[in-house]
């Protein structure tokens, strides 16, 4: 059975809208996603006084939960939080691996016990940015990269990544 | 606490922290109060908690400073009422200046605290763990033993995770003997006891028995800490040990004496596990704690339990311990009965339960319930006890609590 012009062109155009339902509902996904991932990603900011432009993970574990306590024999290390954001919760869930509620279980412990001092706490993101970009030797998070005059981004790489990925340059050399 | 000491070091600690030419960071202020329920069945935790009370609350506050990227120096001024102990007098609870040359040494001096297990240096501070009571391994009663410690410590993070303390120096608290459990009241009970065994008198036939003075001599604290390669799991050892003697009034059928009791070894040594995965924590703590005075035969208290906490979201947390607290390691069913007739004084057994609500980043409230098998170092039972030299009080019981606390 032949079907009339009229019909393909209803029927293309149901194809045509569903397209672009599609279309839309993908552009939608990939936003909703990329905002997800931009969310996700943590940066690691401190200040330009800080003589270190790369931390591995366990560095930046050790500074946040009061282990290493200077840069060097002259500067103080000052961590700043923002327990208020949520980037808080992810930040030291990935880097302290501890839940926010351990985390300040943690420092109390530390504060209240004479063993350390408490991090700086800062109210938003944008306060955290100002109290690293004030203080020497401050170190901090944001959920965008920063570079200024006082701020600077921290690269943080993965120790035993790094090892592997080393062993496995030599392996291949080796051969 | 001499009120003139407390003011002279704050003065020290403020004016430092104005003299900003030297570099020296702004002073950093925090605190924290608790205010707590207490009601309990069957036998009193504090005078007259069967039928409720108040009288469970502390309150501190720190004032730190760093003078400089190696030297941090602070204080922190303390009080607490607990039944007839604390009053909330104040008194300085911590007060020391640290020196950190590198990671793996820091050099201490000044009062500190004393580390016991994995809570003992943080057991005031309601806010930084889920229960209000802690397990028997704790000794409440014996709190003031372990608080702090006058003297010069180590400190520093090895490789592999190992971390150290070591603290040398002596109890400070020579005239808080009266807040004493051990001093006040457990003393003069096996000094009657022991006493009456010598002369072949009654216990009864000795009375008005008081400490007169209490002199702390050496005191050492040593822990060892292993944050092992597992996330999340570590390992710790402490041993805390002092040396006191006391001098012990009395009257024998009223002829008033005085006995010099000394105490040749009071010691703890705790081993602890403890592992948090995704939400939940569970810890293990095993003690056994030897102490007697000369003359007296060899005596070791033991405790352990077992906890497990588990945060449900970021409002409520639930958590529930199971623990045994023996004061005669060899007599843990009160057969040889060493003080008196009463057998449900030789254990407790503690099953708590616990809900933690954590309001808003500063304010915590807890609900809590234990169900106890026996009356161990519950200091109530034995003044109760001691009186009569009969037995008082069920052997099954039940302790409720509520606890709201603030800190920054």
């Amino acid at each position: 059975m032949e079907t009339s012009p009229l019909w393909n062109n209803i029927i293309m155009m149901r194809v045509a809208i569903k397209f672009r339902s599609l279309l839309i509902a993908a552009c939608i996904f990939w936003y909703v996603i990329s905002i997800a991932i931009a969310s996700d990603k943590i940066y690691i900011i401190a200040n330009t006084s800080v003589p270190v432009n790369a931390l591995s993970e366990t560095e930046l574990r050790d500074i946040y939960i009061g282990k290493e306590k200077k840069w060097g024999p002259n500067l103080k290390i000052v961590p700043v939080i923002m327990p208020s954001e949520k980037l808080h919760d992810k930040f030291v869930v990935k880097f302290t691996r501890k839940s926010s509620t351990q985390f300040k279980n943690w420092w109390m412990r530390l504060m209240f016990t004479g063993e350390g001092l408490f991090p700086k706490t800062a109210a938003s993101e944008k306060d955290l940015i100002e109290k690293v970009s004030e203080t020497e030797g401050a170190i901090g998070y944001a959920s965008t990269e920063i570079n200024t005059d006082t701020v600077k981004t921290i690269m943080i790489y993965d120790k035993d990544e790094v090892i592997k990925k080393f062993e496995k340059n030599k392996d291949i050399g080796n051969e | 606490m001499n009120r003139r000491l407390i003011f002279i070091f704050s003065f020290c600690i403020l004016f430092s922290a104005h003299n900003a030419s030297f570099g020296m960071d702004q002073i950093d202020i925090h605190g924290f109060i608790s205010q707590g329920f207490i009601k309990s069945t069957g036998n009193d935790v504090l005078p007259d908690s069967t039928d409720g009370s108040f009288e469970m609350n502390e309150l501190g506050i720190n004032f730190t400073t760093q003078v400089n990227p190696s030297l941090r120096m602070g204080a922190q001024f303390f009080a607490r009422d607990y039944g007839d102990y604390g009053n909330d007098q104040v008194n300085l609870d911590w007060a020391f200046a640290d020196y950190d040359y590198k990671s793996w040494l820091g050099i201490r001096a000044g009062r500190m605290k004393v580390l016991s297990g994995l809570y003992n240096s943080s057991r005031d501070i309601a806010s930084t763990r889920t229960f209000i009571m802690l397990p028997g391994i704790y000794m409440e009663s014996f709190r003031e033993m372990f608080v702090g410690m006058k003297g010069v410590g180590a400190h520093g993070y090895l490789p592999y995770g190992f971390s150290y303390l070591f603290s040398f120096g002596a109890i400070d608290n020579p005239s808080n003997y009266k807040d004493s459990f051990l001093f006040e009241t457990l003393l003069p009970l096996t000094f009657a006891g022991s006493a009456a065994k010598m002369t072949g008198l009654s216990p009864s036939d000795f009375t008005n028995i008081r400490p007169l003075s209490v002199s702390w001599q050496n005191s050492t604290n040593i822990g060892l800490f292993w944050d092992t390669p597992l996330s999340g799991l570590r390992f710790s050892a402490t041993y805390w040990a002092g040396r006191a003697e006391t001098e012990m009034a009395f009257e024998m059928k009223g002829v008033p004496l005085t006995e010099n009791v000394v105490f040749e070894e009071i010691s703890a040594r705790v081993v602890s596990a403890e592992y948090s995965f995704l939400s939940t924590t569970v810890a293990v703590e095993y003690m056994e704690a030897p102490f007697y005075a000369k003359g007296q035969p060899k005596r070791k208290v033991e405790s352990y339990y077992t906890s497990i906490t588990h945060r449900l979201n970021n409002l409520v947390e639930l958590g529930v311990y199971y623990s045994e607290l023996y004061p005669h390691y060899d007599d843990k069913d009160g057969s040889e009965q060493r003080e008196g007739p009463i057998s449900h004084l030789y254990w407790c057994k503690d099953l708590c339960y616990t809900v933690r609500f954590d309001i808003s980043y500063n304010w915590i409230f807890k609900l809590e319930g234990h169900v106890l098998d026996g009356a161990a170092f519950v200091p109530e039972v034995y003044k109760e006890y001691s009186k009569t030299y009969s037995e008082e009080g069920p052997r099954h019981w039940e302790i409720y609590l509520a606890k709201l606390s603030y800190s920054f």
